[in-house]
């Protein structure tokens, strides 16, 4: 068979071999870094047997999926641990993740001493070097494997697989784990790892679940690049607005008010509205002007406007239908009410364009798990507005939106950690969304002409529109990576 | 949208025409945004943006009433400052105003009293030596007024920090 390698040599073998045994051919170094392969673009194991012509990658700590595999063994090497200490403890599951792995286990909480713990009788695990094997069952029997291991939760997963499946183990020592792989050759490859933190995860992330006791860890392949990583850690958590907010006395939360409702204190008050001044300002030199509209409505306006129907799972109503002759509801959004601002007279071609800007305070219903700090709220206030345009000046105001977020963002002095987003419909699924096709393409066409006409990078997304329209969404990162909308348009 | 709530203008024909409607934020929501400049900044605002801007601290208590004069000055500007009369040695307040992250320092005593002085230390370049009341004033209004970004160019506070 021959085997095209990523840097486009070409190698034949006689028989079937392992990627393992492939990656030793071409070099032993190669050998012992190995931590998976790649076959025709398919991430397998260093078993995995090559028996016809195809593309393979040897892949190491260094490519992404080699890092996930490595990590990922670290992860069992954790479950091990764990089961040795705590045997009544019961496995959930433990992938890797972007910096690292974790696992969920059915047990009592861990603490700094337990973790330290775990990390001690891990470093045993790794020193005594068993070999992983890996295998795999008909449904039956995995089901009977795990059931006389005492692993509910295993059970429960082979049960959910789909019929045709291979269920698949990987043994290390006594230990057996459900996985599907990959995996490296031997516990002995782990050579830094630290547990990092344990905190409540619901069994498969929902609430009416139970809690289990996650355990986050990370690994690498030399010490110096753990440090590194946990120095970064530190120095991420020191700037975590949730942490540091409070401590600089910006803003604080009380039970009793309730979650995802922060108060914003004199400081905090203080910057937003130093920021709330500046957009002001900024927008009326624009030529915007302002409203300031109810913070709530009877239903009647949103059925109008189609949140009702659309979206009424995410707004706080005020009422019953049932009982009450008029129910309201809190806003979540300016829309309609700028829009009867324009209709209280008759306007003219003229007119237009028209922007309408308000500082507008807005709720949304979030579920409570999903409160966080000052970015996941249930009230919060935004520099909100409407262009009312006619159809030739829609390019020419696009481009003015975009260039007056571009500008706030710079005199923030943040653009450079910003992506732009086009955030499209979902043709496939039309009934999510008001108007016709025609509209919607091009509409996104047109966008799409203005953020090349002002040399944005962008990238495109289906399914991400809101319901009345498409936009672009500019993104930041947190410090922890995750992605957030900032601006809309 | 502008179907479901019958919107028009009314054409050069003077027909009724449906007009495009845009929908938009300048930069989101407030909150939010605070919480990207708090993680981006580490606390550590540009200046425009500080809940505190300056700190006025006297050297000893005999010059409370002048510092308290150096605040109303600053503040009749517009700038946003307090003055620390606290009985504490002037290393401890100077620590002290560098962890609540204000960036700008006027230290005040004698010297300064006399002569209509203050001596600025900032977050960005540490001793920026004595200066005229009017000259800080009007370099300080326009760094705030011009949004500028200063940079930090030293190392020592960051350190002080970590303590």
């Amino acid at each position: 068979m021959k085997i095209l390698l990523k840097d486009g040599t070409q190698k034949e073998y006689q028989g079937a071999m392992t990627v393992l045994e492939i990656a030793n051919d071409i070099s032993e170094g190669l050998g012992r870094m190995a931590t998976a392969g790649m076959v025709d673009g398919e991430v397998v194991d260093l078993r995995y047997v090559v028996e016809k012509d195809c593309q393979l990658s040897i892949l190491t700590f260094q490519d992404k999926e080699g890092a996930a595999a490595y990590r990922h063994t670290t992860s069992h090497v954790l479950a091990e641990a764990v089961k040795r200490l705590y045997p009544n403890a019961k496995l959930a599951i433990g992938p890797s993740i972007d910096d690292g792995f974790y696992y969920d286990f059915d047990c009592e909480p861990f603490d700094r001493e337990a973790l330290d713990k775990i990390e001690a009788e891990m470093k045993k695990v790794i020193k005594e070097g068993a070999k992983i094997e890996r295998f795999s069952l008909p449904r039956e029997e995995a089901i009977a494997l795990m059931k006389e291991k005492d692993e509910p939760y295993k059970v429960e997963l082979i049960e959910d697989l789909p019929e045709g499946e291979e269920i698949s183990f990987y043994q290390q020592g006594d230990f057996v784990d459900l996985c599907a792989g990959p995996h490296l050759m031997s516990t002995k490859g782990i050579k830094a790892f630290k547990l990092i933190s344990s905190s409540g995860a619901y069994w498969r992330g929902n609430e009416k679940n139970k809690m289990l006791t996650r355990v986050y860890g990370t690994a690498f392949t030399k010490k110096a690049d753990l440090d590194a990583h946990l120095e970064h850690l530190e120095d991420i958590k020191k700037r975590d607005h949730n942490k540091l907010g409070r401590e600089m006395e910006l803003f604080t939360t009380v039970d009793v008010i309730g979650q995802g409702l922060p108060l914003l204190m004199p400081k905090g008050t203080k910057m937003i509205q130093t920021m709330q001044r500046w957009i002001e300002d900024e927008e009326e030199k624009r030529g915007y002007v302002r409203t300031k509209t109810p913070l709530m409505a009877k239903s009647d306006l949103y059925r109008i406007s189609g949140h009702w129907d659309h979206y009424q799972d995410s707004m706080f109503i005020l009422g019953d239908e049932e009982k009450d002759k008029e129910v309201f509801a809190l806003r979540p959004m300016t829309c309609p009410f700028q829009y009867y601002v324009y209709k209280a007279s008759q306007k003219s071609y003229r007119d237009l364009p028209i922007r309408y800007g308000e500082t507008s305070t807005l709720f949304r219903k979030e579920e409570s798990g999903e409160m966080h700090g000052l970015t996941r709220v249930r009230q919060f206030t935004i520099s909100e507005g409407h262009l009312i345009v006619r159809p030739d000046q829609m390019d020419e105001e696009f481009k003015g939106c975009l260039d007056l977020a571009r500008h706030c963002l710079q005199t923030l002095g943040v653009e450079e950690d910003v992506t732009y987003r086009l955030s499209k419909w979902d043709p496939n699924n039309k009934e999510k969304y008001i108007g016709t096709a025609e509209v919607w393409e091009d509409t996104q066409q047109r966008i799409r002409n203005v953020l090349n006409e002002l040399g944005i990078s962008f990238y495109e997304e289906e399914g991400e529109a809101a319901f009345y329209g498409p936009k672009v969404d500019i993104q930041a990162k947190n410090v922890y990576g995750k992605e957030d909308t900032m601006i809309t348009i | 949208m502008a179907e479901q709530f019958d919107m028009y203008y009314v054409d050069q024909n003077g027909e009724k025409v449906r007009p495009y409607i845009i929908h938009r934020t300048s930069m989101g929501c407030y909150e939010r945004t605070l919480a990207w400049l708090i993680e981006k900044y580490a606390g550590l605002f540009p200046t425009w943006l500080c809940p505190e801007q300056v700190r006025v601290l006297p050297i000893s208590e005999k010059y409370h009433d002048y510092a308290k004069k150096v605040e109303e000055k600053l503040r009749e500007n517009g700038i946003l400052c307090t003055v620390d009369q606290r009985a504490e040695k002037i290393g401890y307040k100077i620590r002290e105003t560098r962890l609540a992250r204000v960036p700008y320092m006027l230290v005040v005593g004698q010297k300064e009293e006399e002569e209509g002085l203050v001596s600025v230390r900032s977050r960005y370049l540490g001793d920026e030596g004595q200066k005229t009341i009017d000259s800080f004033i009007e370099e300080i209004c326009k760094e705030i007024r011009t949004k500028e970004i200063r940079k930090i160019q030293i190392q020592e506070e960051e350190k002080d920090n970590k303590k």
